[in-house]
């Protein structure tokens, strides 16, 4: 639905100039919530914006449902800006309309008559959950509620393509889930793509199919959410992963070297957290194991569980017990090693 | 008082209404779009034009800060042309509105600017068209910040049409001058101030009524 080619964006300013995107290639299926996620200033706006061309890339092309955008300008790139919908963080919703005259904005420049327009704006409010609020201005909204009249408007023209710009970003977590689930919802039952741009991992986990992790423009990595947040590759990655999962303590003690004992991380996704294989490896293998720290979250309904352990053996049998793990399908990944008399204080 | 006194008054009252009013209309009639052009045209703005803009400015400038009563005098044969006379309270309308044309579009054009760019963005990512922009977002979003700008162009008219005695415009200034400096009516002066005191005061609840009227935001009472 979305296939982005060899995007490049440079900034050029007075004296300077900043590349903001370079290289960038992706294609983003039909009816899928792709997810965008990388650190302030990685570029992920910028390409998003580039996608509706409201930022002209310096070189690429973007194809949306079909139609080259980056070949387009004047009346026709706007007539394809209506098949894209976009959602913002800061909502930008007219101040000097009401709701309702929002939402009917979109309507009315592409010159819809008034009847119609009323038909559809009620049908989207309810859709929204805010037929209640129809004559309400902005100021008297929530963020959430404000966040809903921007959805509601976004998709006033039944566009297939919708991009958020940290559309959840300014709301509180509550909110964030019930602005995510609308999302949800109606990337199934209106036959909707999402391009997603966000900094929150649990944004990515809650709704997101795939998701491409952006740095300095860059791509580092992307694929099924599953795997890049069970098995991530990059450094980039691993760290919008694995900083918010172990204890600051842990990783400060730990050395890069032998002698002491291993630390792993094991990484079980989906069917192997119902196996014992732990069980299994204490029995069969001359090691005893210290649970350090972990976790079982769920992403996407599939149970992934991130365990680190400390590994008390001598380093054949601990060969032998991460092959045998890895056999069994999990993900095994030594972090380090701390000294043998390390353990108690942890 | 006399009743010759309020008469003379009454009269320099409505010239002034005349001269102040139809300038301000003319004047806004002119300068809002103006103002809407100065905007759009500046750079990064959704008609960037650097020389319009350029063009645009600089006559605009050159007309702001030329001294009014200068204005007055140099543009007399433009006058003669658009009122067929250089003299008298119509003929004053010419000056008042040339005057204020550019006061009124530098302050719409920086009510203008003070509108989101985020509101720019969703309008144009709904695929609206320059002059859609303009008309469904910018100056509904501006309308409030607009009108402050008519009232102040209003009160500085109000200011400037003193001045127009000296091309026989008439009004309350002109008595003023006329009978309280020229005369030594002090009494005239000072009823001449109260009255324009009043006259500002007016129009200044009025405009500052309906600025809030249009403002769609929490506001702190
Ligand atoms: N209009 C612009 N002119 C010049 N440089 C820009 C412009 N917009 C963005 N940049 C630069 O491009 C880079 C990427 O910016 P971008 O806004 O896409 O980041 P981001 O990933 O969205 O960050 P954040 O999470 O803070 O929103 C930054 O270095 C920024 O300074
Ligand atoms: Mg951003």
């Amino acid at each position: 639905m979305i296939e982005i080619q060899n995007l490049e964006k440079i900034f050029y300013n007075k004296k300077a100039q900043t590349i903001a995107l370079k290289d960038i290639s992706l294609s983003i299926n039909k009816n899928e919530i792709f997810g965008i996620i990388g650190r302030s200033g990685a570029g992920k706006s910028t390409l998003l914006r580039c996608v509706n061309f409201l930022e002209r890339p310096t070189s690429g092309r973007i194809i949306v449902d079909h139609k080259e955008i980056s070949a387009l300008s004047g009346a026709i790139l706007r007539e394809a800006r209506r098949n894209i919908g976009m959602i913002f963080q800061h909502f930008n919703l007219l101040s000097s309309r009401t709701v309702f005259n929002n939402i009917a904005l979109p309507l009315e420049l592409v010159g819809i008559n008034k009847s119609e327009i009323f038909n559809r704006v009620k049908f989207l409010l309810e859709l929204v959950n805010l037929s209640d609020k129809c004559d309400c201005y902005p100021f008297e909204l929530s963020g959430g509620q404000k966040q809903r009249v921007g959805i509601a408007r976004a998709l006033a023209l039944k566009p297939k393509v919708l991009l958020c710009d940290e559309a959840t970003s300014s709301l509180d977590p509550e909110t964030t889930k019930s602005i995510l689930t609308l999302l949800r919802d109606f990337a199934h039952n209106l036959d909707l793509t999402i391009m997603l741009i966000t900094h929150e991992i649990p944004v990515i986990k809650e709704i997101c199919d795939r998701v491409a992790v952006i740095d300095s423009g860059k791509i580092v990595e992307q694929g099924n959410v599953v795997d890049i947040f069970t098995t991530p590759k990059s450094k980039i990655t691993r760290r919008f992963v694995n900083d918010r999962m172990l204890p600051v303590i842990l990783l400060e003690s730990l050395k890069q070297q032998p002698p002491g004992n291993a630390v792993l991380r094991i990484v079980f996704v989906g069917p192997s957290t119902n196996t014992p294989v732990i069980t299994e490896v204490i029995r069969r293998f001359n090691v005893q194991l210290n649970i350090l720290h972990g976790n079982i979250e769920y992403i996407q309904d599939i149970p992934c569980g991130n365990v680190v352990i400390e590994a008390m053996c001598q380093s054949h049998e601990l060969q032998a017990a991460i092959d045998y793990m890895r056999i069994n399908n999990l993900s095994v990944e030594i972090l380090g090693y701390v000294d043998n008399n390390h353990r108690t204080t942890v | 008082m006399s009743t010759t006194i309020i008469e003379l008054l009454f009269d320099a009252l409505l010239e002034t209404i005349l001269m102040v009013g139809a300038s301000s209309i003319l004047s806004a009639l002119i300068g809002i779009p103006l103002g809407v052009i100065l905007m759009v045209t500046c750079e990064k703005q959704i008609l960037e034009n650097k020389s319009i803009n350029r063009i645009l400015g600089t006559v605009v400038n050159a007309t702001r800060s030329t001294p009014f009563i200068i204005l007055l005098v140099v543009i007399i044969p433009f006058t003669r042309i658009i009122a067929g006379t250089s003299i008298g309270t119509i003929a004053a309308i010419v000056p008042l509105t040339i005057a204020a044309i550019p006061f009124i579009s530098r302050l719409v054009e920086a009510s203008l600017t003070k509108v989101d760019t985020g509101l720019i963005e969703a309008a144009e990512a709904m695929g609206a068209s320059p002059l859609q922009i303009i008309v469904k977002v910018l100056l509904p979003e501006a309308r409030s910040g607009i009108v402050t700008d008519l009232t102040t162009t209003v009160i500085n008219l109000i200011g400037y049409s003193a001045m127009a005695g000296v091309v026989g415009g008439g009004g309350l200034g002109d008595v003023g001058i006329r009978y309280g400096y020229q005369r030594f009516c002090l009494e005239v002066m000072i009823l001449v101030v109260i009255i324009l005191i009043v006259l500002v005061q007016i129009i200044q609840s009025f405009g500052d009524f309906f600025a809030k009227k249009l403002t769609k935001r929490s506001t702190r009472s």
